[in-house]
């Protein structure tokens, strides 16, 4: 009984030691990983869902998150919110938020000051992170309530305004309808007003708009867009598509097997991407595919992260794979500031490479084929 | 008494059109053969007391070979359309011909095999469409089984590994179960078990929303490959316009159980007409960094524009659009 005490004594400590990021200034470094490695014990084996990465996050910014299912990106951002699987743990590295660093943060009392209240998170499928059984309005003013302490009055008030901002027409009426009474976008809206009720630092969208009509789609996506502005928060944004985010993203980084293998401004991946893997998502988007062509695929599928690892991750899919590849896994090479690319094609001992022809033609395909909508 | 004759009175009412039994199946205006026909459908659905019109005054044409894509948001009636062609959904108005025949009415049980044997599906969640306590071998030769395809298991298996080789699976994978393959994998299934009894027509209702990207360009890629092989003909729904364009020659695209516009694609996407074909081709999302906030987006609204007091127009031969001869006007001008 003692024990447990003085265990929860510490841990509010713990809690305290959080600072604030007001002071923090826009395009500042907000969230640091370091070396992170993230394993999952499955069956006696042991899978290594993130491999040794690092990335920094600034302040206001829009990064996406893009990589295959199974790349683990849905793990990376797991690990800033503390919601790792149980039988996932972060073995390595470190992630620095606010003075504190989160891999020592190990009982939820902790993550309650974080989860929710500075890093909020908007999952693909809103019909599942609402409750069905509870009406709109208590499952927003219950975080209103909880985390800043404003009695019924106050809350309902604010979560009306929180509506109303987030695009409900009739947001006093509204608020007492249940979620099947919502349309897909407009519950989707509830989730981002239930995520913006604490005004977090950092709001993490994890696919937020696949299950979504490309109209409706579009909607969410500059609604995240206005509100980020307005509200000064950072968001990570995690998808599949890279379709998708270049008219969203500042940054974006590609994830391949547990890795970050390219990242850099949405002009240098889209403009200028280095990685084969980088190539091989964008020469396949559908959207750029001309009718009498095949569209480039990749074949085969990721590596096994049960397995060790050797050489480049991807050389096994590559076709312009060198020997080194399956031998010594390439470091990340620095382009610009902005952009690093883990790959040995950057090593000035490797051959040059072309290319795919679809890479420079991108802004030309785009402008032929859309050429219609909007006029 | 009275109520009776009511009700007598309106399931026969004096103006029904009366659809023949069999059309022509070549279309005057460009001498090609016309595989499928919707003519006028209409589709309603009873929930309580309320009538849901799912789908209104239909009317396109599906030619052989071709791939004829429907776009449309959730509950345009999309899939409530591919769902009475093969005959799930009945049509409470019009008719569907198929090779020039009504199939949208009873048919004998000869005429209704021979209709299902040749009008195939492929659904959008591989992963809930197929059986899965059944293995790759049954869930594939099913068909095989329904239709009477094989005169010994020796032909029935030599149909099976053709088919799985045509869709890049291994012989060795017939015994496995649904769980065991990834996505991409399970689509392919879903697209073998649909071909191996040879249809004509094969629906693909959304087969790669579910598909991780680099997946969707391997069985884009597929389909492509099978319908040249086998001369398929493709009913290709999807409420994602840049995917259709890829794989389509002409569009048809649905809103609210309309079709509002119907024309080759590529027309469609170089001179869009109907103010909700223009929104929906603004709405996607662009592959380029450079059209962030260059481009406006058109947030479509219906206003006075009355889907059921307009008419289905013809504005050039093969091309339609929902309207009157004034709004058509009006959004050409624009």
């Amino acid at each position: 009984m003692n024990k447990k005490k003085n265990k929860n004594i510490f841990q509010m400590k713990e809690i305290h030691q959080l600072e604030p990021t007001s002071q923090i200034k826009k395009g500042e470094v907000i969230v640091s990983v370091k070396d992170l490695e993230v394993q999952f014990q499955v069956r006696k084996l042991t899978l290594t869902a993130i491999r040794n990465v690092s990335l920094d996050i600034y302040k206001n910014e829009t990064i996406a998150i893009v990589g295959e299912s199974g790349s683990g990106k849905s793990v990376f951002t797991k690990c800033l919110i503390g919601m790792l699987d149980e039988n996932g743990r972060i073995s390595q590295g470190s992630i620095e938020y606010s003075g504190a660093d989160l891999t020592s943060f190990n009982s939820n009392e902790d993550w309650l000051s974080i989860r929710g209240k500075r890093i909020s998170t908007i999952f693909q499928d809103p019909m599942t992170s609402l409750n069905p059984l509870r009406r709109i309005g208590s499952q927003i003013t219950e975080v209103i309530r909880l985390h800043r302490g404003l009695d019924k009055e106050e809350a309902k008030k604010e979560a009306i305004h929180l509506l109303e901002r987030v695009g409900i027409t009739d947001a006093e009426q509204r608020f007492n309808d249940y979620p099947f009474q919502y349309s897909g976008g407009m519950r989707q809206r509830v989730v981002i007003a239930i995520a913006l009720a604490c005004q977090p630092d950092i709001l993490i969208c994890d696919e937020p708009t696949t299950a979504l009509d490309v109209t409706i789609q579009s909607q969410i996506l500059q609604l995240i867009n206005s509100l980020k502005e307005e509200y000064g928060f950072t968001v990570i944004f995690i998808t599949h598509d890279l379709g998708v985010v270049a008219e969203v993203a500042d940054r974006v980084a590609v994830m391949y097997a547990g890795q970050f293998i390219e990242v850099g401004t949405v002009n240098d991946i889209y403009y200028d991407p280095r990685h084969p893997y980088t190539w091989a998502l964008l020469s396949s988007l559908p959207q750029l595919g001309a009718k009498d062509e095949e569209l480039f695929s990749i074949i085969g599928t990721p590596p096994s992260l049960f397995n060790k690892v050797t050489g480049d991750a991807f050389a096994q899919r590559s076709n312009v794979a060198m020997e080194i590849d399956f031998i010594k896994e390439p470091p990340m090479f620095k382009i610009s500031d902005t952009h690093y690319a883990k790959t040995w094609l950057l090593d000035p001992r490797a051959p040059k490479v072309e290319r795919p022809k679809i890479i420079g033609e991108i802004s030309k395909r785009v402008a032929d084929i859309y050429k219609g909508g909007g006029n | 008494m009275q109520n009776l004759i009511n009700r007598f009175k309106k399931e026969t009412p004096q103006d029904v059109k009366v659809y023949p039994d069999t059309v022509p199946t070549v279309d005057p205006l460009n001498d090609r053969e016309i595989l499928l026909e919707v003519v006028d459908a209409d589709i309603q659905f009873k929930v309580g007391r309320r009538i849901v019109k799912a789908c209104n005054n239909l009317n396109f044409k599906i030619y052989r070979g071709e791939t004829f894509g429907l776009v449309g948001e959730s509950g345009s009636g999309k899939t409530t359309i591919s769902r009475a062609i093969i005959g799930i959904n009945r049509l409470h108005r019009g008719a569907i011909y198929f090779h020039g025949e009504n199939i949208a009415k009873k048919l004998n049980k000869e005429k209704r095999m021979e209709a299902k044997k040749a009008i195939q599906m492929i659904f959008q969640d591989p992963a809930s469409s197929l059986n899965e306590r059944a293995n790759v071998d049954y869930i594939i030769s099913e068909g095989l089984y329904n239709f009477k395809m094989f005169k010994n298991s020796e032909e029935r298996l030599k149909k099976v590994y053709k088919m799985l080789e045509e869709v890049s699976l291994l012989p060795e994978h017939l015994s496995r179960y649904p769980h065991e393959f990834s996505g991409g994998q399970r689509q392919r299934i879903g697209i073998a078990r649909a071909l191996v009894i040879e249809p004509e027509l094969v629906l693909a209702d959304e087969p790669i929303s579910a598909l991780d990207v680099s997946i969707r360009a391997q069985v884009l890629n597929l389909l492509k490959k099978l319908q040249r092989e086998r001369s398929l003909t493709y009913l290709f729904i999807a409420h994602d316009l840049s995917i259709i364009r890829y794989i389509s020659d002409r569009i048809a695209v649905m809103h609210k159980g309309y079709i509002v516009e119907l024309g080759e694609s590529q027309d469609i996407y170089s001179n869009p007409i109907h103010p909700y074909t223009k929104a929906l081709l603004t709405a996607i999302p662009q592959p380029d960094p450079k059209s962030k906030g260059e481009r406006e987006r058109i947030v479509y609204n219906q206003g006075d524009i009355k889907y059921e007091e307009n008419e289905f127009i013809e504005i050039k031969p093969g091309r339609y659009v929902l309207g009157n001869q004034e709004l058509i006007k009006k959004w050409t001008k624009k």
